[in-house]
């Protein structure tokens, strides 16, 4: 852009907040959707053709292969504008949602505002430290500067891939040879072949379990930490219906950190069960110290042989590999590198970066968005949480987009502040959040708060419900007319709560906790929710 | 050891058709007590479906047990160290082919013979044995004998049961239309279209085998089907619902609590099929039916499989379904509809007074017929749960019966025995191991008797429903049989205590309570007192 258009850009649109979006992932898509709606003037860099980000399994920026399905049911996984079709899955492909987030886009005219095979090279402030400079190249060939008024990063956690030093590894010499999770895109590649996946990460899991479908003839996953697993579904009900709920989180506040181990048991228990019991190796008892991953299908393959689990390679030599109890597993043929992923910010300014100063592993931040130091530069989706993301990150958007729109005030600078030394004294939840407690947690921030109160016949719904997008639309800024209509609409998908009624048990379970609640306020929410419950 | 327990003149000469796990077992047994036995196996090698190389096996070679590997086995053969917890089937051949070493059986099997007539011997000759037997030899030559009794052995699932279905002769795919029984592995059903018809056992798993692999797997079932998984919060379904504790509770329920028992103990670990995307079941579960499988449901919730009705009409490489629905482009239909009693070698006279149906034999105990006294049928019962165990059980009630080493059972006894059969034809679907095993067990007085083991109480009532469990007692009883009780219970971390646990002791209190039978009720009592002294 040259001088003169820049200004004549600026001058036509002062009114408008000039607003850059890096990554056009689901994250950078919906931020862009709140974004317009509320008059900003959007530009998104996406350095690959199309958009999607980690949902477009093709892309060479995506981590995810062909055949992977979502680990999250399809009442959650979108957000609250956009229904799926009728016939969704339960846990779609991926190409469903990636279907899905080109539907969004159309449906919010977005894709207009996406500058495609246009890589961020260079983020930094202006020169009169008002505004931001990007720097951006296109098709590696045209580069441009542009001057934006804020900035958000969506360009996502998982896109440098972090492979351990291994002894021996680069002598590996089997046929499929040493390939991280990343790059895994054909488990058809390894029939008749046997695999080693390493890594105790939910990748390693469902790569593991992919290899075995594909008739891998043996697979054997070697990790760090022998961890426990758990399961989607309890009941036929997906985990969204039973741990990540409104109920949850208020029980879970009550109680010590002690009891809240303990129900993680009961959580691991129920929905997969002692991993010694598959004939499987056994984790720490203490799952908080062992910690665990999803997979309903890893335990069973092992009972059946398929997958022999191992503790952490010694090393490597040929085709030979040596575990750290003495085993050796001889003829692999291919090894994956299930080990994760760095952060990756190339772009940041020195200074940025040094006011920053994000780590290999995370970004230091107030409620993962902003730093306290720099105002106007926002982060979506540098953090990871088990149940879908989409709610989150809906969630995270909005309260970015009302910020920066100035419909809702940010925080004052010593709840920043607060709220980010909480942060860095505590390294458990350094880039990890929980779905329930976060998403609440943003939609506070953001002035969107679900008001209970003001809705007591949908409490089945909304506290042992699913926590979807929608029943965030229930109050505040954007509040849809319609919301109760589609929370009890998603709730009975899939036959899993057709009604409203309190069950006696669901009843019993808000008694007790109004009682330790102990708040006037939630006890009279309780008591007439059970009135019109019954 | 022959010597001992023949009696009479001379030894009883026992045909047996067919080399299956059935049919060795019950060789076993009655070598054991003195008698002369034949073996008559139309293929070249025994194992019968366990031999997945075999014409007329269903078990592809991919195959594994779905029931665990320390009920699948015979009592007297311990496991290889590195048994699965659920073997392929080549694990099973191997060590039923080990079995048939370790007691001689080899020389009593006549390979490639096909009995083809057996009837009751004529006057002239029946001191030579009641029966005749006619077998064809692999030089096609007829060849016949005297036997004084006859176990038919020949297997359940050997003549496919086909539907009639409109259209079915106009299908076009390229895969054509195959029975199960052809289903070979799931290799050549890379990117194709599959419809899978049919909701038992085998639809279930090859559904499940064929998803892995298909661009589309389309279930067709006449009804929904309550489906349950082989492993369960890591333990086997088997450990939870065929246990000795089970058959007890069984008796003391009528038969519609005893049925929603079984529906409720599947609900509440897998709930129902609509609930993963699926049809919802009837209510009953009688009525609709029961299948385990570990993968169908949730293949049906990640897209894999595709759950419709059952097919109106077929054109071509269309298949159109019962809700108005079609698939297109369909390459193979696999029928998975069962198969039909098949026994061309009984003589017409037999044949009348059998009455042979197209899905069962009206018997005693699943074994004998009041008016066919010698004429004996293992292996047609076929219960959910492990066929070892049942066709360890079944070959001692038979061989015990045969050689005269238990007291006879009376005719009275079997013609009410096949009075209460015919009187419950719905059940015939839904049998269990447990209380078919135990029940064969206490006809002969072989069914571990608690109260002279009161430590071991915990494991034989709740434990895994071994085959050792059956050696405690009575006739053929180990003396290593409670080390081994205990030792198979431990394995794979599944019961490591003797003490029960206040929920196994209320149940055990509860069965007393119902039961009101001051014998049982002492039983439980001596129990308790044990319990305090462990």
């Amino acid at each position: 852009m040259t001088a003169s258009q820049y200004m004549a850009n600026t001058c036509s649109s002062s009114h408008r907040k000039r607003i850059a979006i890096i990554g056009a992932g689901a994250s950078g898509i919906v931020a862009a959707r709140f974004l317009l709606k509320h008059g900003a003037n959007v530009t998104i860099y996406e350095r690959h053709t199309s958009l999607g980000g980690q949902w477009d399994s093709l892309s060479p920026y995506s981590g995810v292969w062909p055949a992977m399905r979502t680990n999250t049911c399809s009442i959650t996984t979108k957000f609250s504008d956009l229904a799926h079709p009728q016939d969704i899955p339960l846990y779609p492909r991926n190409q469903s949602i990636l279907q899905y987030l080109n539907s969004f886009a159309t449906k919010f005219h977005i894709a207009p505002h996406i500058r495609f095979s246009t890589r961020v090279t260079h983020l930094d402030r202006t020169a009169d430290n008002t505004g931001w400079k990007i720097s951006s190249i296109q098709n590696e060939r045209t580069e441009s500067h542009d001057e934006f008024d804020a900035v958000i990063v969506a360009s996502g956690r998982f896109t440098n891939p972090y492979t351990p030093e291994v002894h021996g590894l680069h002598s590996f010499t089997g046929e499929c040879g040493v390939t991280h999770s990343y790059r895994y895109q054909h488990p058809e590649n390894y029939k008749g072949k046997r695999i080693l996946v390493t890594g105790g990460s939910i990748s390693a899991f469902e790569i593991s379990t992919s290899l075995v479908m594909a008739g891998a003839k043996h697979v054997i996953s070697s990790a760090r930490r022998i961890k426990h697993l758990a399961g989607r579904l309890y009941q036929g009900k997906s985990v969204e219906y039973f741990k990540h709920t409104r109920y949850e989180r208020l029980f879970n506040e009550l109680i010590s950190k002690r009891e809240r181990a303990e129900r993680l048991k009961d959580f691991l228990n129920i929905t997969m069960g002692p991993p010694e019991k598959f004939n499987s190796l056994p984790p720490d008892p203490d799952p908080e110290k062992a910690g665990f991953a999803t997979s309903e299908t890893f335990l069973p393959l092992v009972a059946e042989g398929y997958i022999t689990p191992k503790p952490w390679i010694s090393r490597v030599t040929g085709k030979t590999v040596y575990f750290n109890d003495g085993t050796v597993e001889r003829n692999i043929d291919g090894i994956i590198m299930c080990t994760g992923y760095d952060l990756e910010l190339p772009y940041l300014s020195e200074e940025l970066q040094r006011v920053i100063q994000p780590t290999r592993k995370h970004i230091p931040l107030s409620w993962y968005t902003f730093h306290p130091a720099v105002p106007d530069l926002a982060f979506i989706g540098f953090w990871f949480h088990s149940g879908s993301v989409f709610v989150s990150t809906e969630q995270q958007a909005r309260f970015i987009a009302y910020v920066l729109c100035g419909l809702q005030k940010l925080p004052s600078k010593r709840e920043t502040l607060t709220a980010f030394e909480k942060y860095m004294a505590d390294e458990a939840i350094h880039g990890k959040v929980g779905l329930s407690t976060f998403s609440y947690q943003l939609s506070k921030l953001g002035g969107f708060e679900p008001d209970l109160y003001a809705h007591p016949e949908l409490a089945r719904y909304l506290l042992f419900g699913p926590i979807t997008p929608a029943s965030y639309r229930l109050s505040g800024i954007d509040a849809l007319t319609d919301a109760p209509q589609r929370i009890i609409e998603d709730a009975a998908r899939f036959n899993c709560m057709t009604n409203g009624c309190l069950t006696s048990e669901e009843a019993k379970k808000l008694q007790q906790l109004a009682k330790q609640k102990n708040d006037p306020d939630f006890t009279a929410y309780i008591k007439r929710a059970l009135t019109i419950s019954s | 050891m022959s010597e001992e327990h023949t009696s009479t003149s001379r030894s009883k000469r026992v045909a047996i058709f067919g080399a299956g796990p059935s049919g060795i077992a019950t060789a076993q047994y009655l070598l054991r007590h003195g008698a002369a036995v034949t073996v008559f196996e139309r293929h070249s090698d025994l194992g019968g479906q366990w031999d997945c190389d075999s014409p007329f096996s269903a078990v592809w070679p991919a195959m594994h047990t779905n029931t665990c590997s320390l009920t699948s086995r015979f009592s007297d053969l311990e496991h290889d160290a590195d048994m699965p917890m659920f073997p392929p089937n080549q694990k099973i051949k191997q060590d039923m082919t080990r079995y048939v070493k370790m007691f001689s059986l080899l020389e009593h099997i006549y390979f490639q013979s096909e009995v083809v007539l057996v009837a009751h011997s004529k006057e002239c000759n029946k001191d030579r044995g009641n029966w005749e037997v006619t077998w064809l030899n692999s030089d096609n030559k007829e060849h016949r004998a005297f036997f004084d009794s006859v176990v038919v052995a020949t297997g359940r699932f050997s003549e496919p049961q086909l539907p009639e279905i409109s259209g079915l002769a106009s299908f076009s795919g390229e895969g054509g239309v195959i029975h199960s029984q052809q289903y070979r592995g799931n290799d050549i059903f890379e990117g194709k279209r599959v419809v899978v018809a049919g909701s038992s056992t085998s639809g279930c798993e090859i559904a499940s085998d064929i998803a892995m692999r298909s661009e589309k797997t389309i279930s067709t079932v006449r009804h929904s089907r309550y489906v349950f998984q082989r492993i369960m919060r890591g333990i086997p379904a088997e450990y939870i619902n065929f246990t000795r504790y089970g058959a007890l509770r069984s008796e003391v329920l009528s038969f519609q609590e005893d049925m929603d028992e079984f529906k409720e103990y599947i609900v509440s670990r897998c709930g129902t099929p609509d609930q993963y995307g699926g049809i919802a079941p009837a209510d009953s579960v009688l009525e609709a039916g029961a299948t385990m499988s570990q993968e169908y449901l949730l293949f049906i919730a990640e897209d894999r499989i595709t759950q419709k009705p059952w097919i109106r009409h077929i054109a071509g490489q269309t298949v159109y379904f019962d809700d108005g629905s079609k698939a297109e482009n369909v390459d193979t239909v696999v029928l998975c509809t069962g198969y039909k009693i098949h026994l061309p070698f009984l003589s017409d006279e037999i044949r009348e007074t059998l009455e042979p149906q197209s899905h069962h034999l009206p018997l005693a105990w699943f074994t004998m017929h009041p008016d066919l006294p010698e004429l004996y049928f293992s292996g047609f019962g076929h219960p959910n749960g492990s066929m070892f165990l049942i066709a360890e059980q079944q070959a001692r009630l038979i061989a015990y019966q045969i050689c005269n080493v238990v007291p006879k059972l009376s005719k009275t006894m079997i013609k009410q025995a096949y009075k209460n059969y015919m009187a419950h034809p719905a059940i015939h679907g839904l049998l269990f191991v447990n209380r078919l095993a135990i029940q064969h067990a206490r006809l002969c007085g072989f069914e571990a008797d608690i109260g002279a083991h009161p430590a071991l109480a915990r494991y034989l009532l709740f434990g895994p429903l071994t085959s050792a469990t059956f050696r405690l007692t009575g006739i053929d009883a180990l003396p290593d049989a409670p080390t081994r009780i205990i030792r198979e219970a431990g394995t794979y971390a599944q019961m490591t205590s003797p003490i029960l646990t206040a929920t196994e002791k209320e149940l055990l209190k509860d069965v007393a309570k119902r039961k009101n039978d001051s014998e049982f009720t002492a039983l439980i009592q001596q129990i308790f007192r044990a319990q305090k002294k462990l």
